[in-house]
């Protein structure tokens, strides 16, 4: 009883900061310049949210989000399992194993720097193309580490069991490592989903046009450049529209708008966090 | 066993030396591969005869651009960032069709150009930051406009790069050579004024500050009188924030009045430049600011708040009194308002601590040039398009129909000015002509019809809550306006610096020099450190007099000298 207090106090704790954004979005624009809302919005209102929703920019963005975060799971899961599965092998079965393993590790370690990056990128014609955004990290090796331990963890003698029946090396990996790595499988999903989701540097040097941004990149735009100080007073007499987009309620909202999604996705994928699916499997 | 594992290596090391070929193959053969587009390639075009600032050319000649946002930009139906009023003015008027390859808002711009010089792909057209501006021009990237400017230049143009008396432009040679168009701005924004509430004076019968004691009898009185009546001692006397080169609780306005300045470069009368720290005047003002802090009138958290944080104690009503700048009313003192209707604030000069009159410091970033290409077969096709955006905004006999077109739509509120390329402003700033403008007509010296018709937008709306009696309420745009450009605005404050001769504009403004980029980071920390260690007692007065020698130690003295230089490069050949 004593800890579950504790716990959800601190639970409590986590979830303040985002109680404040959630207020200070609903909240109106002088009282949030005042730094005077707390958790319960202060001069309720709506005018946040209305912005981002009439500007098509929002969507425009969301959809290059989505489009790259579901490409570029299918590519870098199913390149993770092909990788990690023969370099799950032991060195007697796939005879470059070790050739393989450190040509895989040197990319943990080395890394071209950004222009190189970019002009690798750039000679492949892949600048202004959403596989930018998706080829270039196609490949994380921590996850094909993270995968290949789990394909080690699982007996041999199922895999012994599976040739022996008749399957190759390709239905053994599909009929019988896959379906027994799916809390491995939903990890290295949640990773990748995160990771789409919120890099947005990609974003800003692969892509030529703002209205091809993910929404990470859309969202730092607006959050970062429309400060007050970055405008110029003449510039706002001239357009006091830009005083709507400077204030704080404006970004709050901003951010939630761009985080949801993401948060919902946890407790979807909580449920494949299930150990335990081995047990009966191997006797003796 | 051994063997197999002997040969397995065998085989790695073959493969790895066959990727390190591949590799190296890759990189080499692709360096003559690409040809650099020529930019305008219409074998036929020739220039138009009566070729002028303004001439067309047939057929029309295409030219890649970049593009730097304010990232809030909105387009008609339709229309976007390569079809857009400004575009098609270009194409229709001036036969160029202009096509940006890339555009990106903010900090990611100087990124783009990074790659894109990186990658050798430059547009024809660039807008570039100062520093690769300069680069490039020494690197002979870029063409020499120096024959063409004073052909093709437009006399608005020539007007607007001159307000200033040519400062701004004269930083764009190199070598004797122009390479580009500075994208020239006003400095007269950046003086610093004193901002008041006017009903907590009211309150306690106080009047306007005319020398630095008043300013402390104020700043006691706000501190410990009560002034917004609500039985609290819960305000501040004078508002200060950490940084020194802030605007909102600016300490350059206060070490004006001992005639010493936090970041700005002063010209002496001999022609010397130095650094407005080291004038001998700052250690009373550094002993002032001191006295101040042990009287309780500075918040004790100044040291940990930015001009944002001190900005919202000014718009809860704690803070009354605070040096600061001209945008004020379109910032937290216009929060404060809503916040608090009864509020009211006024602007007024900076004062002195003697009597010599105190001088605000103003200064000028020189941020971006717009430069061309050095293969492009018509240079000049620059100056035109930038021609274009001085006649149809900055020309004094455009009309309000062109500003709605190609400036502000009042209507939808998009500003099409951004979508301009090379679009820039008169060296010095233009609210100064617009204030002249619409107090000359409130006080019925000009008619609405001879002003420019930026200033009448802003004019109707001053009238109009002048009208309304000055109900706050009324038009939530009105009070902005009218303590910006207004009777009783902080532009009237310039105005008055102005007309008395008042600034001292930092005679520096540059790109870093070399041991500024070194060092100067080391030094500003020093500097701060020891200003506000002196300020909050935790260290004697006297310790100013160490920093100045160890500032000058330790690069100080060798910056001093490149700034000199600079100067007398730039402005006196």
């Amino acid at each position: 009883m004593f800890n579950f207090i504790i716990l959800t106090f601190v639970a409590f704790l986590c979830l303040l900061p985002i109680l404040n954004l959630v207020a200070v979005s609903f909240s109106s624009r002088s009282v949030v310049e005042a730094n005077q809302v707390g958790l319960w919005p202060k001069g309720f209102n709506i005018s946040a949210y209305e912005f981002i929703f009439s500007n098509s920019q929002f969507f425009k963005s969301l959809w290059v989000t989505v489009q790259r975060t579901v490409l570029g799971l299918l590519v870098e899961l199913s390149l993770t399992i092909l990788v990690a599965y023969p370099l799950s092998k032991s060195n007697k079965i796939f005879r470059l194993r070790s050739f393989y393993v450190w040509f895989f590790m040197v990319t943990m370690v080395f890394h071209g720097g950004l222009i190189p990056t970019y002009l690798v990128v750039n000679e492949l014609h892949l600048v202004n193309s959403i596989w930018a955004l998706i080829l270039p990290e196609a490949i994380v090796m921590f996850n094909v580490l993270l995968m290949l331990n789990f394909f080690r963890a699982i007996p041999r003698e199922l895999e012994e069991a599976a040739l022996m029946d008749g399957a190759g090396w390709f239905v053994t990996l599909t009929r019988v490592y896959l379906p027994l790595s799916l809390p491995s499988l939903a990890t290295i999903t949640l990773f990748v989903l995160v990771r789409h989701w919120n890099s947005w540097f990609d974003g800003l040097i692969y892509m030529n046009m703002p209205d091809q941004y993910p929404l990470m990149t859309y969202l730092q735009t607006m959050v970062l450049n429309l400060d007050l100080s970055q405008l110029s007073s003449t510039m706002l007499a001239n357009n006091p529209s830009m005083l709507e987009i400077t204030g704080r309620s404006l970004r709050a909202a901003m951010i939630l708008a761009c985080t949801l999604p993401i948060l919902l996705a946890y407790p979807f994928l909580q449920r494949f966090f299930v150990k335990g699916m081995l047990l009966g499997s191997v006797k003796g | 066993m051994v063997l197999r594992k002997g040969k397995g290596k065998q085989a790695a090391l073959i493969v790895s030396l066959v990727l390190i070929m591949l590799t190296i193959a890759a990189c080499g053969n692709d360096t003559n591969g690409k040809e650099q587009p020529s930019g305008n390639d219409s074998a036929t075009t020739t220039r138009p005869e009566n070729d002028g600032p303004l001439a067309k050319y047939e057929p029309a000649i295409e030219l890649t651009a970049m593009k730097n946002l304010y990232g809030d930009e909105r387009y008609l139906p339709g229309d976007d960032l390569n079809n857009n009023v400004w575009t098609r003015a270009y194409a229709e008027e001036l036969g160029i069709k202009v096509n940006y390859k890339w555009a990106v808002a903010g900090e990611g711009f100087q990124q783009k150009v990074t790659m894109s010089i990186a990658s050798n792909d430059l547009p024809d057209i660039m807008t570039l930051p100062a520093k690769d501006y300069f680069t490039l021009a020494k690197a002979g990237k870029l063409a020499d406009l120096t024959p063409y400017f004073d052909k093709y230049a437009s006399d608005t143009l020539k007007s607007t790069l001159n307000a200033d008396g040519g400062k701004q432009m004269k930083t764009a040679y190199v070598d004797g050579k122009l390479y580009g168009i500075p994208q020239t701005g006003g400095s007269d924004a950046t003086a610093d004024m004193i901002w008041i509430r006017q009903d907590w004076l009211e309150n306690l019968n106080l009047s306007v500050p005319e020398t630095l004691d008043d300013v402390i009898e104020i700043a006691m009185a706000f501190r410990n009188d009560d002034p917004d009546k609500n039985g609290v001692k819960d305000t501040f006397g004078i508002g200060f924030q950490k940084d020194l080169n802030s605007g909102t609780g600016s300490y350059e306005g206060f070490f004006a009045a001992y005639h010493a300045y936090g970041k700005a470069w002063v010209r002496g009368e001999d022609g010397k430049i130095t650094y407005g720290a080291l004038k001998p005047g700052m250690k009373d003002a550094l002993a002032k600011l001191r006295e101040m802090f042990a009287e309780d009138l500075i918040d004790v958290e100044f040291g940990v708040k930015d001009w944002k944080k001190v900005g919202e104690d000014i718009a809860a009503g704690k803070i009354g009194l605070f040096y600061g700048r001209e945008g004020l009313p379109w910032m937290s003192a216009k929060d404060a308002i809503v916040n608090n209707p009864k509020a009211e604030w006024i602007s007024v000069p900076i004062v002195s601590s003697d009597g010599k009159p105190a001088k605000p410091a103003t200064n000028v970033t020189m941020e971006r040039y717009f430069a061309v290409r050095a293969d492009v077969q018509y240079p000049e096709a620059l100056i035109k398009i930038i021609n274009l955006f001085q006649d149809r905004i900055n020309n004094p006999k455009t009309t309000m129909d062109m500003l709605s077109k190609f400036g502000v739509d009042p209507v939808s509120g998009i500003n099409f000015a951004a979508y301009a390329f090379g679009g820039l402003d008169p060296s010095e700033d233009k609210p100064n002509m617009y204030f002249q403008q619409i107090n000359a007509v409130i006080e019925g010296k000009e008619t609405v019809d001879n002003i420019h018709p930026e200033a009448v937008r802003y004019y109707n709306t001053i009238k109009n809550y002048m009208d309304k009696g000055m109900d706050k309420g009324a038009d939530p745009l009105g009070w902005n306006y009218y303590k910006f450009l207004g009777p009783e605005s902080s532009w009237k404050i310039i105005s008055h610096y102005r007309e008395n001769n008042l600034f001292e504009r930092s005679a520096w403004f540059g790109l870093p020099t070399k041991t500024m980029s070194q060092k100067g980071a080391t030094l500003d920390k020093l500097q701060e450190e020891t200003f506000i260690k002196i300020l909050t007692g935790s260290a004697p007065v006297s310790d100013y007099d160490s920093f100045v020698e160890n500032w000058k130690k330790l690069g100080g003295n060798q910056i001093t000298e490149e700034v000199n230089e600079w100067y007398n490069s730039t402005f006196e050949n």
